[in-house]
């Protein structure tokens, strides 16, 4: 095929041919008969060297999975298997668009001689958690004049993927969140008496009761039998439920209610499970799309973070099904954190939330309020605020009902926005931690 | 080759332009005065001839009622006035002298009959006597664009001034012939009128002679010069951007990675709320990175910016320890090809190319002596068509077609080749 200056070549040949001929002046005559035959003679041979099947692209990053804003190194290399040179070779190695080219470039212009190689790399930001593929490789041939080309797509792709951002985590690391919570790993006071070290206090003694536990000075103070009450060390078990309807992914671009909710969970997970809880993850929305049981331990954070890279905001909100399918599989015990956006029907929700309860569960609810991640208030127009007023309006009563009926049973509904979104979700665990709900 | 088709272009282009009967330098420093002063005429001719006709439109369409009121009289001797004026002042100024005497000489009453077409006559003429001043003026021109954007080419090395210059040189040749003013040697301008002498050469001197006389008639050689202008242009466009490409790269690569380091350090600098000054650069990256980061202040979002170049630095000197060739591969220092092996063979493409089109050129301009060689019919050989200038475009059409034709053919049975092995290959792991 010609390029844009084989065109330009083969038109001005053709002016010029035609010019000539008009003045009757051949020396133009001849230069655009030159000019013509220039722009098509090396077309057969050119098709002849042109042999994408003879070049070998190869790509390797130095990691396959990485935190959402961390960086990968991605090297390329290209060499002709051939034996014809390639004189002029355009190698383009193609990325997601939710990546940013950090540094280098991802294409190279070259001349390859059979057998040759060239190397070349560039680092990339990857933005977007998920699953990405980097690739294809598009290959452009010209010849050495640039009047004719052909391209390719070598459809090799490599696979990376790509957690939620770690940085909010690093953040609290940063701030020496990690050595206060190392020190209370396992400790935390909890109402349940049984076994342990910690002392909780005295009470009468009953049948039953075993004698090691019976406190002789305080019998003998007393007269009656009195045993000695011990905490118990247990830690909880929290299933996190994250919505992941349609309506999750409203907000701005890479910000919206959901990327906000991944990051909270993230946060959470990890909290959790420095501290020896069991965690499990569920992201659902017209049914459960992920599902991690609870289980606990540091490289569980892993297992979570993977479920996390995959979710993406899809479909309607069925709650109570999903509840259903999620509670069949765990059915003891434990603190749910419902993270949702609440923009599904209202008897949906409340139908969920009371199977939860039903089966002895806690939940808290962290949810976060649309308006308050979809627009700047300082950049709307006054007619732009009266509206977004009026639906915030409307969507507060909505949750207001909602709130209500969840509170009869017991429920905590907290409405979050992007600036307290992830201290709410960490104080809400170590409150319920503190009264120590749902222990395993 | 630059200077061989600039060569080409004011050896082969008379200095000397025909105007208004004389023969004028074209490089005279007056004449740039004098057709700058021509335009300025031109324009107010063209003014005059629309405010003529405005005012005429306006008079025609206002004036008759209030002609009752007033001596008509008045009208024609105000329309003479205006009309002598104008004309006498455009017969001066475009004519020899005498004329606006003779205009002058006519009896008013008799020469208002006339004076509306010698009116137009007179402007008209003044127009186009303008307008061919022009030509002299675009010459001008076009000769110092070819040279500035020549000598802007061999600076920088793009297609884009290639073209420009080569546009400009090829378009000061076709305002030569637009004007009939160009000197190219007569025998081959003629070619195709018969008798000649070319023809007779071609009929009765052989291949040999004939290529001869071809190769060496100035107008073969004016067009080679151009013709090679750009054909090593492309070629020194070609080899600059396979060699510069590396350099260029690696320098773009080590002023990013500075940018990054003065970043990272200035992000330390404001963590102990320190000034820090950065370069344009890092200014503007900073920003653009600072408008990413959506839901924070400002100033948090600078912050945020810095700490992930800080990151991006710690990353990249991971990478430089972790891959030995990392430098190396980003800046892509070792992807340029040897520059002796690359002129030598760009020189000997070029060599092949030009050969076979200055073969191609000389089979549509000889048609007749190509057809006598191929034994083509008498008939044909001595048919009117073959001496006409058209025969070139017959001759050219097929020829090109022929290369595309031949390219697709190459293409479709190389893929099927191709498609065979990889079917082949299947049924064989199957």
């Amino acid at each position: 095929m010609l390029t844009a200056r084989g065109g330009v070549t083969i038109v001005t040949g053709i002016f010029i041919l035609v010019f000539g001929f008009s003045t009757v002046n051949y020396f133009l005559v001849l230069l655009g008969v030159m000019l013509t035959i220039a722009s098509v003679v090396s077309m057969p041979y050119f098709t002849l060297s042109a042999n994408f099947e003879r070049v070998e692209v190869k790509r390797t990053l130095d990691k396959e999975k990485v935190f959402a804003e961390e960086f990968v190194h991605v090297t390329v290399s290209v060499s002709n298997k051939g034996r014809m040179k390639i004189d002029y070779l355009e190698v383009e190695d193609r990325y997601p668009e939710v990546f940013t080219l950090a540094l280098g470039e991802n294409k190279i212009s070259t001349r390859l001689d059979p057998g040759d190689e060239v190397k070349f790399s560039y680092i990339l930001q990857c933005r977007k958690r998920g699953l990405h593929k980097i690739g294809p490789t598009k290959l452009t041939m010209k010849d050495r004049m640039g009047m004719v080309f052909e391209e390719k797509e070598i459809p090799a792709y490599t696979e990376i993927l790509v957690y939620p951002s770690y940085k909010d985590v690093r953040k609290l690391e940063a701030l020496g969140a990690k050595r206060i919570l190392g020190r209370l790993f396992g400790i935390h006071r909890t109402r349940q008496k049984g076994i342990g070290v910690e002392f909780f206090g005295l009470r009468d003694y009953f049948p039953m009761d075993d004698f090691r536990r019976i406190d002789w000075k305080a019998t003998a103070r007393t007269g009656d039998l009195i045993v000695r009450e011990f905490e118990s060390e247990r830690n909880i078990k929290i299933m996190i439920l994250l919505d992941c309807s349609s309506s999750m992914g409203g907000g701005l671009p890479d910000n919206t209610k959901l990327d906000f909710a991944i990051r909270a969970a993230v946060m959470l997970a990890k909290v959790a499970l420095e501290r020896r809880d069991e965690v499990g993850l569920a992201a659902f929305s017209d049914k459960v799309y992920q599902y991690v049981p609870p289980k606990p331990g540091k490289d569980y954070f892993y297992k979570i973070l993977e479920a996390l890279a995959f979710v993406e905001p899809t479909g309607g909100t069925h709650m109570k099904e999903s509840v259903e399918w999620i509670i069949r599989r765990s059915p003891r015990r434990m603190l749910y954190i419902l993270i949702s956006d609440l923009e599904g029907e209202a008897g949906d929700i409340v139908e969920a939330v009371k199977l939860i309860r039903a089966h002895r569960n806690h939940l808290l609810v962290l949810s976060p309020f649309g308006p308050w991640f979809e627009v700047y208030p300082e950049a709307l127009s006054p007619v732009d605020k009266a509206l977004a007023e009026a639906i915030s309006e409307e969507l507060l009563e909505f949750r207001r009902k909602v709130g209500d009926e969840l509170a009869r049973m017991n429920v905590k509904v907290v409405d979050v926005g992007p600036d307290d979104f992830l201290p709410a979700i960490v104080s809400q665990y170590l409150s319920a931690k503190r009264r120590g709900i749902a222990l395993r | 080759m630059l200077a061989a088709a600039f060569a080409t272009v004011f050896m082969n282009i008379q200095p000397y332009m025909k105007y208004e009967n004389f023969w004028v330098y074209v490089w005279d420093p007056g004449l740039l005065g004098l057709t700058a002063w021509r335009i300025w005429l031109f324009i107010n001719v063209i003014l005059t001839i629309l405010m003529s006709s405005f005012t005429s439109l306006i008079v025609e369409s206002t004036i008759p009622p209030l002609l009752w009121l007033l001596n008509p009289e008045f009208f024609i001797y105000l329309a003479l006035t205006e009309a002598v004026v104008e004309t006498f002042t455009a017969a001066i100024r475009f004519f020899p002298i005498p004329l606006a005497y003779i205009i002058a000489a006519f009896p008013p009453e008799q020469w208002l009959l006339f004076w509306p077409s010698i009116r137009w006559i007179v402007l008209s003429y003044a127009a186009t006597s303008c307008v061919w001043s022009i030509y002299f003026l675009l010459f001008q021109v076009l000769a110092i664009s070819a040279i500035i954007t020549g000598v802007l080419f061999l600076l920088r090395v793009k297609t884009k001034y290639l073209f420009s210059s080569f546009i400009s040189i090829q378009s000061s040749f076709g305002l030569a012939a637009l004007t009939g003013h160009v000197n190219m040697g007569t025998p081959l301008t003629s070619i195709f009128l018969t008798p000649n002498v070319i023809f007779q050469q071609l009929l009765f001197g052989g291949a040999s002679g004939a290529l001869a006389r071809f190769l060496m008639s100035p107008l073969f050689f004016s067009a080679l010069a151009c013709y090679l202008y750009i054909e090593a242009g492309l070629l020194l466009v070609y080899i600059s951007e396979i060699i510069s490409q590396a350099s260029e790269r690696g320098e773009k690569v080590e002023r990013q990675l500075r940018v990054v380091e003065e970043l990272a350090a200035a992000s330390s600098m404001i963590e102990l709320r320190e000034r820090v000054t950065l370069s344009k650069e890092a200014s503007i990256l900073l920003e653009r990175l600072a408008e990413m980061k959506i839901f924070s202040k400002p100033e948090a979002a600078r912050v945020e910016a810095l700490h992930d170049m800080r990151i991006l630095k710690a990353y990249v000197e991971d990478v430089f320890l972790r891959v030995p060739d990392a430098r190396l591969t980003l800046s892509t220092k070792d992807a340029a090809p040897k520059v002796t092996s690359l002129i030598r063979s760009s020189l000997t493409g070029m060599l092949l190319r030009v050969c076979g089109v200055i073969a191609l050129s000389f089979i549509c301009f000889t048609a007749l002596f190509v057809l006598r060689q191929v034994g083509a019919p008498l008939l044909v050989v001595e048919s009117l068509e073959v001496a006409q200038p058209e025969i070139v475009l017959v001759l050219l059409l097929p020829i090109v077609f022929s290369f595309s034709m031949a390219a697709t053919i190459i293409r479709t049975l190389t893929r099927g080749s191709k498609r065979r092995e990889g079917s082949g290959e299947e049924g064989s792991s199957g």
